[in-house]
Formats: C-alpha cells, structure tokens, sequence
C-alpha cells in the first residue's frame, strides 16, 4: 500500500450537505426535499486512497458529485490545496478543476461513440490548453496510452471496438492525462468480471504509485475496499457513519451498521448463507428519514435515545471516528434502555 | 408446499444434461456456443455454474428452459432429461407445460422481468392460472397472496395490490421469486439474481432462495459470477469457459483444491476479505470470441501451465484422481501430461 503524509492534506471535506427539492403542483413549488447528503465531513491525504461504502441511495455517488461541483452542494466547504472550491467561477474553476478528475462506473456509457480513442483521451488537455503543438498534444496522448496499458495501435479506434476493460483503461486514461491530484472513482470496477477487475484494481495502484494520485473511492463492495483503501468512510442515508483508517475499520468495526455490512458479504469458507445474521428490511426514503438516528429502523442494537436525538460523531478510539450513541458516555441510564424494533414496521411508518 | 417434498427424496437426480451442443447459425458461419455439456442436477440442492461473461452460462439455463434465441441458436446435439422425459424433444406446446410450471427461472433485472402495468398479486396468479386449469380466480389470487407472504414481505395485501414501479428492487425480486415458486416447480433456474441488488438485499434475497429449496427439495442452479455467494450457497459447482465445462465438483473440494488453472485463476483474482494490499493476480488475456477459438484446449492462451500438447488437443473431461464426484478437463491430470 501507497504511504501518504499525514499532514499533507489534499481535500478538506466540511459540512458537505445536498437536499434535493421534489417539485409538485403545477408552478413547481418545491414542498419537500431529499436529504441526499447530511454534513459529511473528511480529509483527503496526499496519495492515499479515501473509499466511501454503504448501500445505493446513501449518498456515496452524491459525495462525490459534490465535492466535483457536477452538482451543487447545499452547503459546506470543499476545500482543495487551500483553496475554496466551492466560491470558485469562471477561470479559476477551470484551472482548479485539473486537479479533480472523475473516472465513471458504467465504461459503455461514459466515452462518447463518436469520438476516436485518441481524442477521447485528448479531450481534458484541448480543453485545458496544455500544450502548443499538436506534435505535443499526440505525445502525451501516446504517454498515456502506454501508462495505462492500451497498445497506441489503437489511437484511431472508436469506444464500441472495445471491452468492458479496455474501455475502463480508455476512461483511467482521460482522467490522469493533465496529472490531477485527486482522481473520484465511482464503482470503478463493479461492471467489469473478476478477472478484469483485477487488472483495472491493479492499474489503479501502480499509477497511484507513480504519479502520487489521491484516490476517492466510491465502492458498494467491501472486498475490493478493503484491498485498494487507506481509509475509509461508511455512510448510511446521506449520514457518515463511521470513519477510520482501513485496519481499524476491518479489523473492530464499531457501528452496528459497520457490523451489519461487513457479516453479509459473501465470503469464500465453510459458512452457509442460512447461518448468517442479516439486517432486515429496506433502506428508508430518503425523503422521508427516520427521526433521531437514521439507522435505527433496522439497528438490532437501538435504543431510547436513537428514537428522538441525532448521534454526533464522536471518536471512539484514536482516529477512530463514529456516529453512535452506543459509544457516548454521557448518556442516563434510561436512554440507554434498548428498543425492540420491527424493521417492517418501522418501513411503513 | 408439502406436495412437492413428495416428489423424490434428496439427491435423487432430477435433470440431466447429456452431450449438450448449442451452435449460433449467424452470417459469419457456425459459432459453438455450447460444445459436450454434461452435468446433472439433483433435487434439494444447489449447482452453482461460474465462468466469465459470455462464456455460457445464460445459454445453458436458456437451453434447458427452451428460451435459447431461435434463429440464430439452435441445440444441434445431446439430450436434456428431466424427470426422464428429453426436453429437447418436446414440441413448443409440450415444452410450454413444463416452463414455469415444473421448471422456473429467476432473471437477473427484476423491473425488465416484470409487466410494470400489470398489480403484483395478478402477476402472480397469471401463472397459476395458466398451469392449473381448474383453479378459479379467486383461488389463484389467495395462493399469490400466499406466496407473497412465504417470500418475507410485510404488509402482502398492500403489495399485492402494487404495481412494480412502487416497490424496491430488492422487494421487485421477491415478488419474482414468489412468482416463480407459485407452481412449486421442482427446479429453479436464477441468472444471476443479485447483481442487481445490494449488500445486504442480496443476502436477504439469497437466504431466501436457500430457505426454499430446503423447504420445498427443489433443486436450484445458480448462475453468478461472484465466489463468496458460491461458497455460500452451492453443493455443487460447474465451471465454463467458452462454452465448454472445464470443472465440475462439489463447492467445497473447489475452494479447497480448484484443479483447472482456470478455476484456479478465477478464485486468486478476487480481494481477499481476510488478508489484504499487495498485487492481485489477473488471468492474462481476455475470453476468446467464439468465431475466434483457439486450437486445442481453449484457455491454453491464457494458461501459465501450457505445454505443447495443450495448442494441439483438446482435453477430455475426465476424474481427478478417481473421484467421480470431481471432473476437470486439463492435460495436467493426465499421463500424457509427463511425457509431454
């Protein structure tokens, strides 16, 4: 694994928060929001890989967004190499958004049909106006091409001549040909086969080592988290759940939610499906969260006080950080009295 | 669902795959899409079918299904026994009573699967009704709401009288698999169940598969790409690659010593959840095109192991060792493997 500067910070994450209004009525008023992001907060370490987890609908892809400015956040701050992100227009946005790349999930969707490999890949750097010539520009297409392994055969090929892998090499490549600090990679391998999986995760981490890149990790899929990350952020409806280094997370997860995720992931061993412990129900609406806090419909540990009051984050052990009452010293004994939950139930309420 | 338990007891052999050749008769001349498949299914328990994309795995199921795309595919050779009776013989009226009746199938998208203008609870009697002739109406909607209820969904009467659109995936799949249990057919067919679905949906909805084959002795194939759940849920795994079977064993002889190298591989490139970092192992190269096969066995391109006799002949299926209950088609198993 990459090692990283503590104190070089890259990307400083506070308050991140996006609603999104539904709209209803003929004029389009909007009466209610989508609590798509609620206050999340992070550091982004030069080099290091910073994977976000949970299931779909909790705000990991909207994160990223954000922090992208692809949609605007609500509130809170982005801040990149010291600068304000998110007060940024015109120039300067363009100037600073060559640090920030993104690499998509879906490889089939994300290249445009129309354009050949080469220009595809070219796209960031025309925009840009890094280089002069256009004997410069092909170079460093080329470069590129070698770097992430596409043979330069194929500069003049469209995106439909090529595999799911190949294509996510093409997308890896249009995201580091201006050398940015920070690359988003949303589910970047979940559409792809095992065996190309590993290639692309592979990819990932030898150009991590050799360009220095930061990593953002979106992922659903705890395995490859594990296996790519340094740290990592667990959230659940839009809320950061837990947050702590890769060993401490894996080795003593601590919010029940954690727990939960980490017992149903399919693994290679003597287990049966039909012996596991697996959190019941349905992710609530977004729409419309639960009160107190979000994850208590479905916690088997909840308690008095989950019902009415939101967990702060607390740092339960040396960077160790975890939003949940079970780990708050201060409570009375009778919030601490535990409440008996009927997942289904409480999906209907 | 004490009828079907009556049916055979467990292990008794169910289906019966035979020599299976399927072709793709397309402008660029005959593609093998399935070449000598041989396998069988036995009642009660779970075959597990594992390979890359496109290296067969849906075509198998859609075969014994009789849904494989006609033109271009067509089953050119060998014999599928169900029960005893060949389905591939069975004339598409014969063939009908058998799907979703006897046979049934879990797809892989459930909102593409499902009629979106048609209530749930409907979608569910559409079935019964068609199967079972003298069943009223109103009878058929009690056993959907029945079935509704056996899959774990909470309040069934509402989502009964939902569309599909109104509920989430993973309650889109139960209503799939309550669907496709509503005849209690003995065999159940799932491409690739949760891929769609989350984390924690996916081992709901994989628990409750595995809850009712125990319950009703069905026997369940499996198709997915991801070793966790094979490990998981399956008796039985058969492994494709391009069209053929290159392993077949029970699940937990394939963990422990996967023969094929390209089993092998396939297990070494999955993020281990106990140990972790370092560079994960990728096998070389890609599937081949089936107009673009290669010579001898097929994966010896890809193979670390190849020798000369892999790029002329193609392997045998034959037994590790002597144990019938583990087949692989690789030279290494063979004596003609030292002198080559």
């Amino acid at each position: 694994m990459a090692s990283f500067d503590e104190k070089d910070i890259v990307l400083k994450v506070r308050g991140l928060t996006k609603h999104y209004p539904i709209k209803k009525g003929v004029f389009g008023t909007s009466e209610s929001v989508v609590h798509a992001l609620e206050n999340v907060s992070f550091d982004v370490h030069r080099g290091e890989t910073f994977a976000i987890v949970g299931e779909s609908g909790c705000g990991k892809s909207t994160c990223g967004k954000c922090v992208l400015r692809l949609t605007e956040p609500t509130s809170g701050s982005v801040m990149l190499d010291g600068q304000e992100f998110t007060q940024l227009k015109g120039n300067e946005l363009t100037e600073a958004r060559k640090k920030l790349k993104l690499i998509f999930q879906d490889p089939y969707s994300s290249l445009n049909p129309r354009m050949t490999v080469a220009d595809i890949i070219a796209e960031p750097i025309d925009i840009a106006k890094t280089y002069k010539t256009k004997e410069e520009r092909n170079r460093r297409v080329d470069e590129i091409m070698e770097a992430v392994g596409l043979d330069l055969s194929y500069r003049s090929r469209y995106p439909h001549e090529f595999s799911g892998g190949q294509r996510q090499r093409i997308g890896i490549a249009r995201a580091i040909v201006l050398e940015p600090e920070i690359v988003i990679c949303d589910e970047p391998v979940s559409a792809l086969d095992v065996s190309v999986q590993a290639k692309v995760i592979n990819l990932l981490e030898e150009l991590q080592d050799r360009l220095g890149l930061a990593y953002i990790f979106i992922s659903h899929d705890l395995s490859v988290v594990k296996h790519i990350s340094d740290n990592v952020m667990v959230m659940y409806l839009g809320h950061m759940m837990e947050k702590a280094s890769k060993d401490q997370l894996f080795a003593k997860p601590l919010h029940p939610y954690t727990q939960a995720l980490l017992d149903v992931v399919p693994k290679i061993g003597p287990g049966r499906i039909q012996d596991k412990r697996i959190l019941q129900g349905d992710v609530p609406s977004p729409a419309n969260p639960p009160k107190g806090c979000c994850f208590h419909t479905r916690c088997p540990q909840c308690m008095k006080v989950c019902l009415t009051q939101e967990p702060q984050e607390l740092e339960a052990e040396p960077g160790h950080i975890v939003a949940c009452h079970l780990f708050d010293k201060d409570l009375a004994a009778d919030q601490k009295e535990p409440v008996a939950i009927n997942s289904a139930e409480a999906a209907q309420l | 669902m004490a009828e079907s338990t009556l049916r055979g007891a467990q292990g008794e052999n169910l289906l019966e795959v035979d020599d299976l050749c399927v072709t793709l008769f397309t402008d660029a001349g005959e593609l093998p899409c399935i070449q000598n498949l041989s396998f069988v299914m036995r009642r009660g328990e779970t075959l597990a079918v594992v390979g890359e994309s496109g290296c067969g795995k849906s075509m198998t199921a859609l075969s014994i299904m009789n849904l494989i795309p006609k033109p271009p595919a067509k089953i050119v050779g060998g014999a599928i026994r169900f029960e005893g009776t060949d389905l591939v013989q069975l004339s598409e009226e014969q063939m009908r009573s058998y799907r979703g009746n006897a046979i049934s199938m879990i797809f892989q998208e459930p909102m593409t699967s499902l009629n979106p203008v048609m209530l749930c609870g409907k979608q569910i009697a559409e079935g019964l009704l068609v199967h079972n002739k003298e069943m009223s109406k109103q009878e058929a909607d009690e056993r959907a709401l029945e079935m509704i209820k056996f899959v774990g969904i909470p309040a069934p009467e509402k989502v009964a009288h939902s569309y599909p659109f109104e509920l989430s995936g993973g309650m889109r799949q139960r209503i799939m698999i309550a669907m496709a249990l509503a005849c209690s057919p003995a065999m159940l067919i799932c491409d690739e169940p949760t891929t769609a679905l989350d984390v924690t949906i996916q081992a709901q909805v994989l628990q409750l598969i595995d809850k009712m084959r125990e319950e009703t002795n069905t026997a369940v194939m499996l198709i997915t790409h991801d070793m966790g759940v094979v490990s998981e849920m399956a008796d039985w795994v058969l492994v494709m690659y391009a069209g053929r079977q290159v392993e077949y064993t029970r699940s937990p002889v394939l963990f422990k010593h996967p023969a094929h190298p390209y089993t092998q591989g396939l297990i070494d490139s999955i993020p281990s959840m106990e140990s972790s970092g370092g560079q994960l192992y990728a096998i070389p190269g890609n599937v081949p095109m089936l107009s673009d096969l290669p010579s001898g066995c097929l994966f010896h391109p890809r193979c670390p192991f190849a020798k000369g006799i892999c790029t002329k002949q193609c392997p045998r299926f034959t037994p590790v060792e002597g144990d019938e209950n583990h087949q692989v088609a690789c030279w290494m198993y063979t004596d003609a493997w030292k002198e080559a």
